[in-house]
């Protein structure tokens, strides 16, 4: 008897809190959902925090062969503010749903407002719980931000939701490499390497958007830029080329394009003789043939061999040169630091690693394996 | 309250369930920043060298006690060993360690559900709603917490594993390495930071005498604590080997964002983090129900006059009304970090106290009472 | 009624009679030839032909041939099996009422009487709820000595026992425990009978009223008893080692002890072979989960844990939301309500325009109601496969079960999103816990865990394998032949 007057008692407060509120219940519909935000800086020194809304009623319903409007499918809202936080907030003015940040795509950032140095925004980003950490952040080079939020790509609704898809691809991994949020933050606490992430432009001849290249950084601050042939260096140094392509040009007007290119590098760090630290790095590089001046030959193992053998003589010299360009950003990238840090973690404690990067020497070898032919002899 | 519901008798393998579920429910989602913060990159020795410290002592430490008091848990065991008076404040303090456990963490439970999932939703309606859920379970005895307990834990268990394997999507080796990358010293003192985690295994000292097959109780415990060790050590390589030993530490709560930043295709979600919540929160619950149906059983045992239930309502109310008075987060926080690994202390050095006394005194157990 | 002997007079004998049961419109008196027999019968539960051919007839001939006839003459008459010797009005009536006709002859203080009952009869038909593709076509009647027949083929087993009681002050309904002796556990035995002989009523009209009697919890929402209608799961039962119930008027019988794995497990399972039991199963579990779980993941992940969705999907979703009314959790309650009284319309709609109504409100009234702007289509999709995903379980009442908890469920997401539905799965598998069935787990055999049963929830065992359940504590656990051997008898 006690039992059921307790369960009852339990079972009236139960019901007394439940209808006492329900705070958090916001329909998906009363909702402005940012899919993209940009940032940049103004010549007061202050943020300027655009957002893309998507318009739920102009877009198509899926299988309707009618509906929707004709125009852009999202709205650009911008405040301008200090810090990124508050920015955020002045956003509320000026719609008449409740923006919420938790669906949150990309984040493009300014290349001025960048050089001045980001550490302040993404750990304003970081801490907000609702932030999505996965959201991919872009860097945009000859566009403001807002620029690049507010034009709509003659392919693309929605760009916002279209660059993360971009980012699982792994083709993509050629052109540029994407950073999430987590992982540009991770690697600006991890004082052993420096964070890089992509650079978005817009082509308004072709009407799309152009995502290639690197921004790199030193610190957070933005040290420099790499082009497209060059990030494809850095992807075979670092290890991120999963199936990339590579053109070659080889000595004679010939030229050795490869697909499905695979590359990771060994660095071994060493002391050299007056007791700073040597970086010897083994890159291999995998790859299918994919087209070849034509010899007229049948391509045996020798002759893939040789081909092969050139063709590393060719590589090894832009891998150097990314290297060294990355040296003098000052912008440790590809992960020197953090070998060192691993193979000789005393040393690392002791030294002070940002003076040491820009002058340190290295080794480079390259191997090239060509290891599937295509559909031809 | 009927004696069958109070103490039911339990079988080896449901007492692994319970033990499982006690683990990972009240593993505090702190582990990886105890871990990294003492040893850096390799904080992921240090779970393992606590499971050695404490683990293995604690399991023997439970067969010896088993041995010498048949059929009686650590509060009568006391009672005989250590007289009426002495056995009476150390029970109190042992199960008062329980309680402020428990306190602490509905506390910060109720932070990060607050921080994540539910923004506006005020603390204390998350508290009241988690308390009266519990009481509702645990006014019947043991034996409902004992088959929910059971229920939920094969499935949790499968599926909480198949959370941290996803995890690992974007690990990189070279953030757990060097191998050993701290000195002997701090991996000690990250050991004994660490050694919170089995602390829900020293239930084990209340609820032994329920066993219905005593000269196996060796094998839920270790299977129980290896099990956990294997969640605790994936869950402390999936945030280092992901975020860094230096963001690890700037999170509250690693863990969970280990599984929000994965991204599965087929599953349909935008985010796993809900699924997250639903095996956490089973565990959470189930366990926390657990510590508060044995605790008062145990509050009954030492003072027979309390009545079960009454005994319950009060410590629902006790504990509450504990959590509610915590004016903001900060000073939870700091709390719950620095005395979650002082807890440890009572627990394990109480039952090791009565044991070397029973020993010089050459006790044995007086008749079974339970 | 008081132990009045049996007058002597033919007279008086009708007059205690018509008075005992208040002169009632069916009570017949037949008096051939001198009037010194007289016969009396309910002429509603009376076979009067065969009265007439096998009895009246012999006897009125009997009665001309012969002047001074006495019992002895008159007893050939009657069949010796089940004819009996009654002393009292009161056990003359209570015959009367079983169906019985009574004999008189004048002079004598004692009459017999013999069975003369004719039941309304019902030919077997097919299960209405619990259809199979595979497996006997046949349900239970209500005549509670056919359904004992329908067992008795095909359990010819001596241990067979089969118990037999009146239960109801007024209704004297007969009621059959069986079992078999040398498998079910004594203790659950001994608990059926002590709660049965427990039963205080004037009348028993179906076995619900039984169930709810004998029901460890009645107040619980999850059924702790098993009705069926199907014959071969009540023999499936017995042969496990479990009680059957049978309630004379019936077409249900009841089922003890029950655990949630038995409510999930249809006959068939075990007709189709060992892989197609098992997917079978797997989806009606889910099917019922999805009926639970669906309308409260629907809130929580629209209207407060947003974060989680697809992002097209909460576009998607957000567009067709505008212009609708009504606030998402006050449009879900609606259609379920709606849902709700269409479900109970339609057991009543008459069989000739149910089709046509049933297209009209279903299909018609959704598409309306989402031109008009009350619902969206989204609320509108997840009704209906939750109100089709309901009855993927074989068993009625955990169907009903679900049904109810779901609007709990509701209530739980839309105050807390996600973390309030798992407190709230957690506190109906907390209910769930706390309930017993005759003095086994209601959620037996997940908890408490008994690793070897675990096998035949999800999967089933194959047939080879098949042991009893443990749960049960059958006195013998052996069913089949050891694993891969053939048949022993």
């Amino acid at each position: 008897m006690k039992s059921k007057l307790f369960v009852f008692t339990i079972g009236l407060l139960l019901l007394a809190t439940l209808s006492s509120g329900c705070w958090d219940l916001l329909e998906v519909d009363k909702r402005a959902f940012i899919s993209t935000l940009g940032i940049d800086g103004n010549e007061e020194g202050m943020i300027v925090l655009s957002a893309q809304i998507p318009l739920p009623h102009k877009m198509l319903p899926p299988g309707a062969t009618s509906g929707g409007e004709p125009g852009k499918q999202f709205s650009t809202i911008n405040f301008s503010a200090e810090p990124v936080n508050t920015a955020l907030n002045g956003l509320q003015a000026k719609t008449y749903q409740e923006v919420v940040i938790e669906q949150t795509k990309s984040i493009v950032i300014n290349e001025e407002l960048a050089r001045q140095g980001i550490a302040q925004i993404t750990e304003n980003f970081i801490r907000n719980p609702k932030m999505p950490p996965q959201a991919v952040i872009f860097f945009t080079s000859n566009h403001t931000a807002e620029e690049i939020l507010s034009f709509s790509p003659v392919q693309e609704i929605l760009p916002g939701f279209q660059f993360i898809q971009a980012a699982q691809l792994v083709i993509k991994g050629n052109w540029t490499y994407y950073t999430p949020l987590w992982e540009f933050e991770q690697k600006l606490m991890h004082k052993a390497t420096d964070p890089f992430a992509p650079l978005i432009n817009l082509d308004p001849k072709d009407k799309m958007f152009v995502t290639a290249g690197l921004a790199v950084f030193n610190g957070d601050r933005l040290a420099g830029k790499l082009d497209m042939a060059e990030t494809q260096y850095f992807g075979l140094l670092a290890g991120l080329m999963q199936a990339g392509s590579l053109k070659i040009d080889l000595p004679g007007n010939k030229v050795l394009t490869l697909r499905n290119v695979r590359g990771d590098s060994k660095i071994k760090v060493s002391e050299s003789a007056d007791g700073a630290p040597f970086f010897l790095i083994k890159t291999e590089i995998t790859g299918t043939l994919n087209e070849i001046t034509d010899t007229g030959e049948e391509l045996t193992p020798a002759h893939i061999q040789k081909l092969e053998s050139v063709a590393e003589q060719v590589l090894r010299p832009c891998l150097i040169n990314v290297i060294k360009k990355l040296q003098n950003f000052n912008a440790d990238i590809v992960g020197f630091g953090d070998k060192l840090r691993i193979q000789h973690q005393d040393r690392w404690q002791r030294m002070e690693w940002k003076n040491l990067y820009p002058t340190v020497p290295f080794a480079i070898q390259v191997k090239l394996k060509i290891d599937k032919d295509g559909a031809l002899r | 309250m009927n004696k069958q519901a109070l103490s039911p008798p339990i079988s080896p393998v449901n007492i692994f369930a319970l033990l499982v579920v006690a683990l990972l429910g009240l593993d505090f989602l702190d582990l990886p920043y105890d871990a990294s913060s003492f040893c850096g990159p390799s904080g992921y020795w240090t779970i393992v060298i606590s499971f050695c410290l404490m683990v293995l002592p604690l399991a023997l430490l439970a067969v010896l006690l088993q041995r010498r008091f048949p059929g009686e848990n650590i509060i009568s065991a006391a009672k005989s060993t250590l007289g009426k008076p002495l056995s009476m404040v150390g029970n109190l303090l042992f199960l008062g360690a329980y309680l402020t456990w428990i306190t602490l963490a509905i506390r910060d439970s109720s932070t990060v559900l607050i921080n994540y999932f539910l923004n506006r939703t005020p603390v204390w309606a998350l508290v009241v709603l988690l308390l009266l859920s519990i009481g509702y379970i645990i006014i019947n005895g043991l034996k409902p917490v004992l088959r929910l307990a059971a229920f939920i834990c094969l499935p949790m268990l499968f599926f909480r594993f198949l959370m941290q394997i996803f995890a690992l999507q974007g690990l990189k080796p070279d953030l757990l390495l060097p191998v050993f990358s701290a000195s002997p010293v701090s991996y000690l003192k990250g050991a004994l930071a660490t050694a919170n985690a089995f602390f829900p295994l020293t239930i084990v000292f209340l609820i032994y005498p329920l066993n219905t097959k005593p000269q196996k109780l060796h094998i839920p415990v270790l299977s129980a604590a290896t099990i956990s060790l294997l969640s605790f050590f994936l869950g402390i390589i999936g945030a280092i080997g992901v975020f860094g030993a230096e963001l690890t530490q700037k999170f509250n709560w690693s863990e969970f964002v280990a599984v929000q930043y994965i991204y599965i295709t087929f599953l349909v979600l935008e985010q796993v983090g809900l699924l997250f919540l639903v095996i956490w929160t089973s565990l959470f619950f189930v366990a926390t129900a657990f510590l508060f149906s044995v605790v008062a059983k145990g509050l009954r045992q030492q003072l027979p006059f309390l009545d079960y239930q009454w005994t319950c309502i009060g410590l629902l109310l006790l504990v509450g009304t504990a959590v509610l008075l915590f004016p903001n987060d900060f000073i939870s926080r700091t709390v719950f970090t620095e005395y979650r690994r002082w807890l440890i202390l009572p627990v394990t050095v109480y039952p090791l106290l009565v044991y070397i006394v029973s020993i010089i005194r050459g006790k044995k157990a007086l008749s079974n009472e339970e | 009624m008081s132990e009045k002997p049996i007058p002597v007079q033919s007279i008086e004998f009708r007059k205690l009679i018509a008075d005992a049961l208040n002169n009632p419109y069916d009570l017949e008196f037949e008096s051939p030839a001198d009037g010194k027999v007289s016969i009396a019968f309910l002429a509603s539960f009376a076979n009067k032909k065969d009265i007439q051919t096998n009895f009246l007839a012999p006897l009125g001939r009997l009665l001309l041939e012969k002047n001074n006839y006495t019992w002895a003459d008159i007893l050939p008459l009657i069949s010796e099996q089940g004819r009996k010797i009654r002393e009292s009005i009161d056990e003359a009536v209570n015959d009367l009422l079983d169906g019985h006709t009574l004999v008189h002859l004048a002079g004598k203080n004692f009459i017999y009487t013999f069975n003369t009952h004719e039941r309304v009869k019902r030919e077997p038909t097919p299960p209405l709820i619990e259809r199979t593709i595979r497996g006997p076509k046949i349900s239970l009647l209500e005549d509670i000595k056919e359904n004992i027949q329908l067992i008795r083929e095909r359990i010819k087993n001596r241990q067979l026992h089969i118990d037999g009681m009146k239960i109801g002050a007024r209704s004297q309904t007969k009621v059959a425990v069986i079992y078999l002796q040398d498998v079910a556990n004594p203790l659950a035995v001994k608990k059926a009978h002590e709660r049965l002989g427990k039963i205080k009523i004037d009348g028993i009209v179906d076995s619900g009223y039984i169930e709810e009697y004998i029901s460890d919890n009645p107040l619980s929402l999850f059924p702790l008893t098993q009705s069926t209608e199907r014959p071969d799961k009540l023999i499936a039962a017995v042969l496990e080692g479990r009680i059957v119930i049978l309630v004379d008027g019936s077409s249900n019988g009841i089922i003890v002890p029950v655990t949630v794995n038995e409510l999930y497990q249809s006959s068939e399972d075990y007709y189709f072979p060992f892989w197609f039991g098992v997917f079978l199963r797997v989806f009606r579990i889910i099917g019922n989960i999805i009926a639970v779980l669906l309308p409260g993941v629907y809130v929580s992940l629209f209207a407060v844990n947003a974060s989680s969705l697809p992002i097209r999907m909460a576009l998607t979703v957000s567009g067709g939301r505008i212009g609708v009314a009504l606030p998402l959790v006050v449009e879900l309650l609606f259609m379920e309500f709606v849902v709700e009284i269409f479900r109970e319309g339609s057991l009543r709609l008459p069989t000739t325009v149910s089709q046509t109504i049933g297209v009209a409100s279903g299909v018609i009234l959704g598409l309306s109601a989402v031109n008009a702007g009350i619902v969206s289509n989204a609320t509108l999709v997840v009704t209906i496969i939750t109100a089709i995903a309901s009855y993927s379980g074989p068993n009625y009442e955990i169907g009903l079960s679900w049904r109810i908890l779901r609007f709990f469920l509701i209530f739980m997401a839309a105050a807390f999103g996600f973390y309030g539905l798992t407190i709230g799965g957690l506190l109906i598998l907390g209910h769930a816990a706390i309930q017993d069935s005759f003095g086994i787990s209601f959620l037996s055999p997940w908890a408490p865990i008994l690793p070897k049963e675990l096998i035949d929830t999800v999967f089933r065992r194959p047939l080879w394998m098949r042991q009893r359940l443990e749960i049960y504590q059958p006195v013998d656990e052996r069913r089949a032949a050891k694993k891969g051997g053939k048949k022993d008898e």
